[in-house]
C-alpha cells in the first residue's frame, strides 16, 4: 500500500448496496469501495480492483490496466477523478481493522485505486477503449445486452452502448429493469415482445456483422410477425418524445442506432434532431449540484428507537408526464437505487445527528 | 535430448527484447513500449537513491510484459518465460529446459510479477504513453501523400488510401502505413526508443519528424527546401527545431556506432 493513503476506517460500501443492485452482483463482481481519508484528512474512495485467482498468476490484470488507464485519461465532470494507485502484494500497510496485516505470499492479490469521493452509479472496470478488431463476445450484464451480442458476435462497436444507456433509461422511468432475462434466448425473447419482430433489413445488418448465433436463433426461437411495444408500453409513463428518445438508441440495427453524439443533440442529422427535442422538453436539463437524491433506506440506524438517517433530503425529479419535481409514490422506490455516500459519515457523532433526518 | 537446433542467442537486453517479441508475435507498437518503460525505469533510480533490485533481463521481462497489456497484445506470462529461459540458456549444454509446472518456473513467474508491481510504481501506472508512432501518419501524408493529392497544376493520382475494403483487396492496394517508406521509419522509432535520451528527453513527435526525415534520407530522398520550412510543414510548426536536429543527430550518432 502506497505511504499517501492510509486507511483509517475501511467501511465496505458493498454492504450498502440495495438488493436490486446486489441481484446484479454489483459489489462482487467489481471489487470493494472503501471510504478513507488521505494525509491531509481528505475523504477518498478506496476501490480495491477484484483480481480473480486464475489472473494473479500473470501479474496486474488487463482489466485492471484498462480501468486505471481510460479514468486517468478521462476528465468529465460527471467521471470521477483517479487521485493515485497503489498495489502491492498483501496489505502490509493497508488494514480494515487496525492490525497489521503481513503478506501471505500470494502473488498480487491487491490493487487499490484512490479516487475522489462521490456517488458512483457504474464503474469502468469493465471497459476498454474502442478498435475496429474482433472484440470479447458476451460482454455486459445480460438485461442490458445489444442484440447483436446476445446473437454472439465479437465484431460490435460503441453502439452496443447506446442500447444499455436506452435500457438504462426505461428502468429510470420505471423503477424497475425492463428486460430481465435469464438466459440469452429469454432474452431476446423480451426484446422481441417489446420491439417487435426485427425486419429483414435488421436481420441482414446482424448478419453482416457475424453473429453466429443467428440462423439458429432465427429458425428455432424467433416469432414472426410481432409487433413493436414500445409506444404502448411507454407512453402512459412519460411523453412521446421520450419514447421517441428511447426507440433511438433501442434499435435492432446497430447502425440504425443513435450515436452518443447524436442522443446528446450534437450534430445536424435527423436523429440529433429528435434528440433535441427531447432535450428541450421539460424538465430540462440541471447542473448536477442542482439534482435532487434520495436517502438510501439501508444506511438508516435506529436512534432512540427510531429510524433515522444520513443523507440528504432532497426529492426525486422525473422526466414525465405531469411529474415535475413532484415525489410520485413510484418515485419513492428509487430509493434503492441510489448510493448514498453521506459524506458527514465520518464526521463526528454529533455533527452526524443534526444532519440526519427521518425515513418518510 | 533432442539435437541442437540452431537459435538466435541475444547479445544485449535490447536484441533479447527484440527476439522475444518477435517470437511472441508482438506488434512493433508493444516492443517500443517496452523501450519505453525501461528507460523510465532506468532514468527513475538514477535520479534517486533508491536501490534498483532488478537486474537487465528481469526488468527486460517485465518491460515486455507490461507493454503487451498496456498496448492490448496481451501474453502470458508463460509465454514470456518459456522462451526467454531458452534464449538465455539455451546455448549451454549443460542447462536444462525450463518446464511447466516447477518450482523454478513458479519462481521465475513471482519474480516478474513483482518486478511489473516495482515497474507499474515507477511509472506510476501511466502505461499509455504516446509514441512517435501515433504522429507518422500525417507526417507521411504530408510528405509522401502530398504526391496523391496533387496541386499547384499537378494532377494526383488515385485516392488509393480511401478505397473500399474489396476495392483494396482487389487490386492489392497497401496502406500507407505499410508502404516501404512508413515501415522503415517505424523501425527507426523502434530503434530511437532504444536510446536512454531519446526515451526520456524528447518529446514523441519530435521523435517522429526526426526518424521520418533520417529515413527519406537514406531512401535517397531529398528534402528540397530549408530544413526549418519542411520540419514547419510536415508537423505544423508543433516541433522546436533545435530538438529536431538533437534528435537526428542521435539517430545518427546511434547508427554510426551500431
Amino acid at each position: 500500500m502506497k505511504d499517501s493513503t492510509s486507511l483509517e476506517k475501511a467501511v465496505s460500501l458493498r454492504n450498502q448496496c440495495a438488493d436490486s443492485w446486489k441481484s446484479n452482483q454489483l459489489g462482487k463482481a467489481y471489487g470493494v469501495v472503501y471510504r478513507a481519508r488521505d494525509r491531509n484528512s481528505n475523504i477518498v474512495a478506496l476501490k480495491q480492483i477484484r483480481i480473480l485467482p486464475q489472473e494473479r498468476q500473470n501479474g496486474i490484470p488487463i482489466t485492471a490496466i484498462r480501468e486505471i488507464a481510460i479514468l486517468q485519461s478521462l476528465r468529465h465532470i460527471n467521471i470521477i477523478n483517479i487521485l493515485d494507485v497503489a498495489v502491492g502484494q498483501g496489505s502490509e500497510n493497508c488494514s480494515d481493522d487496525g492490525s497489521e496485516r503481513r503478506s501471505e505470499g500470494r502473488g498480487l492479490d491487491e490493487v487499490y485505486m484512490v479516487m475522489e469521493y462521490a456517488e458512483q452509479v457504474a464503474d469502468f472496470g469493465m471497459a476498454r477503449e474502442y478498435s475496429p478488431r474482433p472484440l470479447t463476445p458476451g460482454v455486459v450484464t445480460i438485461w442490458y445486452r445489444s442484440p447483436e451480442l446476445l446473437l454472439g458476435t465479437s465484431h460490435y462497436n460503441p453502439s452496443v452502448d447506446l442500447w444499455s444507456a436506452g435500457l438504462i433509461l426505461t428502468e429510470l422511468l420505471l423503477c424497475t429493469p425492463l428486460l430481465p432475462g435469464d438466459t440469452e434466448i429469454q432474452q431476446l425473447a423480451l426484446i422481441v415482445k417489446l420491439l417487435g419482430t426485427p425486419s429483414p433489413d435488421s436481420i441482414a445488418a446482424l448478419s453482416a456483422i457475424g453473429c453466429p448465433d443467428l440462423s439458429r436463433w432465427r429458425r428455432e426461437q424467433l416469432p414472426q410477425g410481432r409487433v413493436d411495444n414500445l409506444e404502448r408500453r411507454f407512453l402512459s409513463e412519460t411523453t412521446k418524445e421520450t419514447v421517441r428518445f428511447i426507440g433511438g438508441l433501442l434499435k435492432w440495427d446497430p447502425d440504425e442506432r443513435w450515436t452518443a453524439a447524436e442522443a446528446l443533440a450534437k450534430g445536424r442529422n435527423k436523429n440529433a434532431g429528435e434528440a433535441e427535442r427531447w432535450w428541450r422538453e421539460s424538465p430540462r436539463e440541471v447542473d448536477k449540484d442542482l439534482l435532487p437524491t434520495f436517502p438510501e433506506i439501508r444506511n438508516g440506524e435506529r436512534i432512540g428507537g427510531e429510524m433515522v438517517h444520513r443523507g440528504t433530503d432532497k426529492i426525486s425529479t422525473r422526466k414525465g408526464k405531469g411529474n415535475d419535481g413532484a415525489r410520485s409514490a413510484k418515485g419513492a422506490s428509487l430509493e434503492s437505487y441510489v448510493f448514498d455516500f453521506g459524506t458527514d459519515q465520518m464526521e463526528s457523532q454529533s455533527q452526524r445527528v443534526t444532519k440526519r433526518h427521518r425515513i418518510r | 535430448m533432442a539435437a541442437q537446433v540452431p537459435i538466435p542467442e541475444p547479445s544485449d537486453t535490447i536484441s533479447f527484447m527484440t527476439i522475444l517479441a518477435d517470437v511472441l508475435r508482438l506488434p512493433e507498437e508493444t516492443l517500443a513500449m517496452a523501450f519505453m518503460y525501461m528507460n523510465r525505469y532506468r532514468k527513475y533510480y538514477r535520479t534517486t537513491e533508491e536501490i534498483d533490485f532488478l537486474d537487465a533481463h528481469t526488468l527486460a521481462l517485465a518491460s515486455l510484459s507490461l507493454s503487451s497489456k498496456g498496448t492490448e497484445s496481451p501474453r502470458r506470462l508463460r509465454e514470456f518465460l518459456l522462451p526467454a529461459y531458452r534464449l538465455l540458456h539455451g546455448s549451454n549444454p549443460h542447462a536444462h529446459p525450463l518446464t511447466f509446472p516447477s518450482e523454478l518456473y513458479d519462481s521465475l513467474r513471482a519474480t516478474i510479477v513483482q518486478a511489473e508491481l516495482m515497474l507499474l510504481r515507477v511509472l506510476k501506472f501511466e502505461l499509455r504513453i504516446p509514441l512517435p508512432f501515433e504522429f507518422l501518419p500525417r507526417y507521411l501524408d504530408r510528405t509522401v501523400g502530398e504526391l496523391n493529392v496533387g496541386g499547384g497544376g499537378w494532377l494526383g493520382t488515385e485516392d488509393y488510401d480511401g478505397m473500399g475494403k474489396e476495392q483494396r483487396d482487389e487490386y492489392k492496394v497497401a496502406r500507407l502505413m505499410e508502404t516501404g517508406i512508413a515501415r522503415a521509419c517505424k523501425a527507426e522509432i523502434v530503434t530511437a526508443l532504444q536510446s536512454y535520451q531519446l526515451a526520456n528527453y524528447f518529446p514523441a513527435r519530435t521523435i517522429a519528424a526526426a526518424c521520418l526525415y533520417v529515413t527519406l534520407r537514406e531512401k535517397g530522398l531529398r528534402v528540397t527546401q530549408s530544413v526549418g520550412s519542411w520540419l514547419e510543414e510536415v508537423t505544423g510548426g508543433r516541433v522546436d527545431a533545435g530538438d529536431f536536429h538533437d534528435v537526428v543527430a542521435e539517430l545518427e550518432q546511434n547508427k554510426a556506432g551500431r
